[in-house]
């Protein structure tokens, strides 16, 4: 019997079925709607409960990435297989991809984050990627905002210690991490590919120097390409043609001059440094010094001379513990970057040492011009010599005399600065009284095709920055790894872990429910 | 409501408490984690590192994901169900109590016993600093929220389920299916055409939640919404759930 206000009938039931689920929609609705607010930068809070606050961007970089008008690609092509630095480099690797997170959370809509698989499955988009930013090598992250990029590398995020193998009898000592620099390098790429102004490199040609445009082995296309992608603008200069060097000229690069300039073309260039101009010469052994005409005469105002021979080093022979003289292999000398300069810092700090093929040796004459301030990049290891006898027929005489050269250093790059004279060129990055730059490579061959990417990278790259005044454009401490490990080895630390953790914590569960039991039972 | 569902909360977890299979479940659940947390700290690439033990422990290796999706429906199985079964639900539902306050109270009260399953791995950290370790216990409390919210996301799910059957085999089997769904987003978001919504789902994964939020020590209140809102949301079809007896 159906009593009536009891029994719901069929016509209720689809009534209150209807409503059921309109009200199931408008809670998924409520449910949808929160979290889209909560995922709005205006509403949303993030809270670092690191006791170092690991989460938390610098003031510096929060302005930096929320303040970005347009969208920037930041591309990470990581790979953790290095051997030799196999743990360090993979904590590095992640807090980059950490530190890249708290970018994206900075501002997730002009920020676009993506790490590219370099293993196989990810393989071919990362391939289609690195062709698509001319990706040099890995373990680098690429910020891009339009047709303007920059790479910041592994060395840029980290000083490492690369330890000491230890193979001829010491202990060895493992990489170690010494600070994590991530954050300063990250940024001032950014402002770089979004706020600096694009500079003009000029490649001075008409005497035999590499051309930007040249592809071919001896030829400087590559270089041009990592300038380009540096946010700079490059071109050639054919100076006996022009015979000026344009005001909008932010530096200029004579790569492996061959032949002699006229003394007109010194003046030219002698004005353009006068006028706080910037040059990079890079000179290879051949022609000597004097077959090159003015261009020696513009150095010595600088208190730099041009040294004779190239610059070789004994090969030490492993089997026998003696030395391998005579060979083209000497003229690849091992060289140390020296701390004492912004160019050559960066590599100083992660004991980077540079090999350097075909190179001349560089000079100070005497005391320096009084307003000429003047630095050592690059020295040679000790026990290495200039070799004047050049090598003819591939005949290479070179011999080692341990005796008298077991000590003697060679100076392979120089740079100076010096106070602009009148009517200043270009007007200088940030404010001040700009000052005429040089960079002085004695290995011109180090900066074209077939070696910049093995041997000049670092070395060319620095130099052109710090003309252009770019090596630091906002400074943000580096943070020291955080140590935070316990000593295993520590007599009774594993037993009292696994006693505590593995038994006594579970039989206590264990007691207190065999209690209960017991008690329930009575 | 509250001081109602306070009583049903108490009833639930002194019914926990005083169940044999709790204690069982509390000890292998303690019995592993333990395992793991030495496993963890001794492996050779870790070597006592507490910065990598600790995301490891949280939810940074598979162990942790197989607790926490198999643990709460395996909880809330019978939580209905059980009711259900025994007919013991019809007394529940006579009594004055509104179902919003029997849903509630069991669900604090099951959320208690799973907060009371996670809280001892606190004491690993304490040992390890009585040891002459440093543990960011910042870290560790950012982690442990997360385990809770996870928790308290896959009980909801798994109360629903129980309140959906009467069977509790079935209901623990139904609230892993949906765990696993909700967990497995990702994959589908692999197969999602347009970047878009592959956009969009990879956002609210829990795994990419876990892995970029707490395990890193950053609490972000998206994170807690989410979590918060899912859980509320499956409560609220809980309710609805129990409320359609009355009208069969």
């Amino acid at each position: 019997m159906e009593v009536k206000g009891t029994v719901v009938g069929r016509r209720t039931r689809v009534a209150i079925g209807a409503n059921v689920a309109v009200m199931v929609l408008l809670a998924a609705g409520i449910v949808a709607l929160a979290n889209t607010f909560a995922q709005r930068s205006f509403l949303r809070r993030q809270f670092d409960w690191t006791e170092h606050a690991r989460n938390t961007l610098s003031s510096k970089t929060e302005s930096v990435v929320r303040g970005l008008e347009e969208t920037v690609e930041c591309s990470t092509f990581f790979r953790a297989d290095d051997y030799l630095l196999g743990p360090i480099q993979q904590e590095v690797i992640q807090e980059t991809e950490a530190l890249l997170r708290l970018y994206e959370r900075a501002n997730p809509e002009k920020f676009k984050r993506k790490a590219y698989d370099l293993g196989p499955e990810g393989f071919e988009e990362a391939k289609a990627k690195a062709l698509e930013v001319k990706l040099t090598e890995t373990n680098v992250v690429v910020l891009r905002q339009g047709a303007r990029q920059k790479e910041v590398r592994l060395d840029d995020l980290a000083d490492i210690d690369r330890g000491d193998m230890g193979m001829f009898g010491g202990g060895g000592r493992g990489p170690r991490l010494l600070a994590f620099k991530a954050e300063a390098a990250i940024t001032n790429a950014l402002i770089s590919v979004t706020q600096a102004a694009e500079r003009k490199v000029l490649f001075v040609t008409g005497h035999g120097e590499s051309s930007p445009t040249d592809t071919k082995e001896e030829g400087a296309s590559r270089w041009a390409d990592l300038l380009r992608k540096d946010g700079c603008r490059v071109e050639d200069l054919d100076l006996p043609e022009k015979r000026a060097i344009p005001e909008d000229a932010s530096a200029v690069v004579l790569l492996g001059p061959r032949r002699a300039f006229s003394p007109e073309e010194t003046r030219v260039l002698q004005a353009y440094l006068d006028r706080g101009g910037r040059l990079l010469l890079a000179v290879d052994p051949t022609p000597r010094p004097e077959e090159l005409g003015e261009p020696t005469g513009l150095l010595e105002s600088w208190g730099i001379k041009l040294g004779r021979g190239i610059a070789c080093q004994p090969l030490l022979d492993i089997l026998t513990g003696g030395y391998v003289h005579g060979t083209p292999d000497c003229a690849t000398v091992l060289a140390r970057p020296l701390a004492t300069h912004e160019i050559t810092r960066p590599l100083a700090q992660a004991e980077i040492d540079l090999r350097v093929p075909f190179s001349r040796s560089l000079e100070r004459i005497g005391t320096p011009p009084l307003e000429v301030t003047t630095a050592n990049l690059l020295e040679t290891i000790p026990g290495s010599r200039a070799w004047e006898d050049l090598p003819e027929a591939n005949e290479w005489n070179f011999q080692f005399d341990k005796e008298r050269e077991n000590e003697s250093v060679l100076t392979l790059a120089l740079a100076a600065e010096r106070e602009a004279g009148e009517g200043t060129a270009t007007a200088p990055a940030e404010g001040g009284p700009r000052k005429a730059r040089l960079v002085v490579v004695g290995s011109a061959l180090c900066g074209t095709n077939q070696a910049i990417l093995r041997y000049g990278r670092d070395l060319y790259m620095n130099g052109v920055n710090w003309l252009l005044e770019r090596t630091s454009l906002i400074s943000i401490a580096p943070k020291p790894p955080e140590e935070r490990r316990i000593d295993l080895r520590k007599e009774g630390t594993k037993s009292t872990l696994v006693w505590s953790c593995i038994v006594l914590l579970p039989a206590l569960v264990v007691a207190a429910g065999t209690t209960v039991w017991f008690r329930r039972r009575r | 409501m509250i001081a109602t569902a306070w009583t049903v909360a108490r009833r639930e977890l002194a019914a926990f408490f005083y169940s044999p299979i709790a204690y069982g479940i509390a000890t292998i659940v303690l019995l592993l984690n333990g395992v793991f947390f030495y496993i963890y700290l001794s492996h050779p690439a870790v070597d006592g590192d507490l910065k990598q033990t600790i995301p490891f422990f949280y939810g940074g290796f598979l162990f942790y994901w197989f607790l926490a999706l198999l643990v709460p429906p395996i909880l809330t199985m019978r939580l209905f169900a059980e009711e259900k079964r025994s007919g013991t639900i019809e007394m529940l539902m006579t009594a004055p109590v509104t179902d919003a306050a029997v849903v509630l109270g069991k669900y604090a009260g099951v959320l208690a016993y799973y907060a009371a399953l996670w809280l001892p791995s606190l004491l690993y950290f304490l040992l390890v600093r009585a040891l002459g370790g440093e543990p960011d216990f910042g870290l560790v409390a950012s982690c442990l929220l997360g385990t809770l919210l996870v928790g308290a996301l896959f009980l909801s799910i798994g109360l629903f389920a129980s309140a959906c059957t009467s069977n509790q085999v079935l209901a623990a089997a139904a609230g892993l299916v949906l765990n696993l769904l909700l967990f497995f987003l990702p994959l589908l978001a692999t197969l999602a055409i347009r970047p878009a919504t592959k956009e969009l789902l990879e956002r609210f994964s829990i795994y990419e939640i876990v892995f970029s939020g707490f395990l890193t020590g950053l609490v972000d209140t998206a994170h807690v919404v989410y979590f918060v809102s899912l859980a509320g949301f499956f409560l609220f079809l809980t309710v609805r759930v129990v409320e359609a007896r009355k009208w069969k």
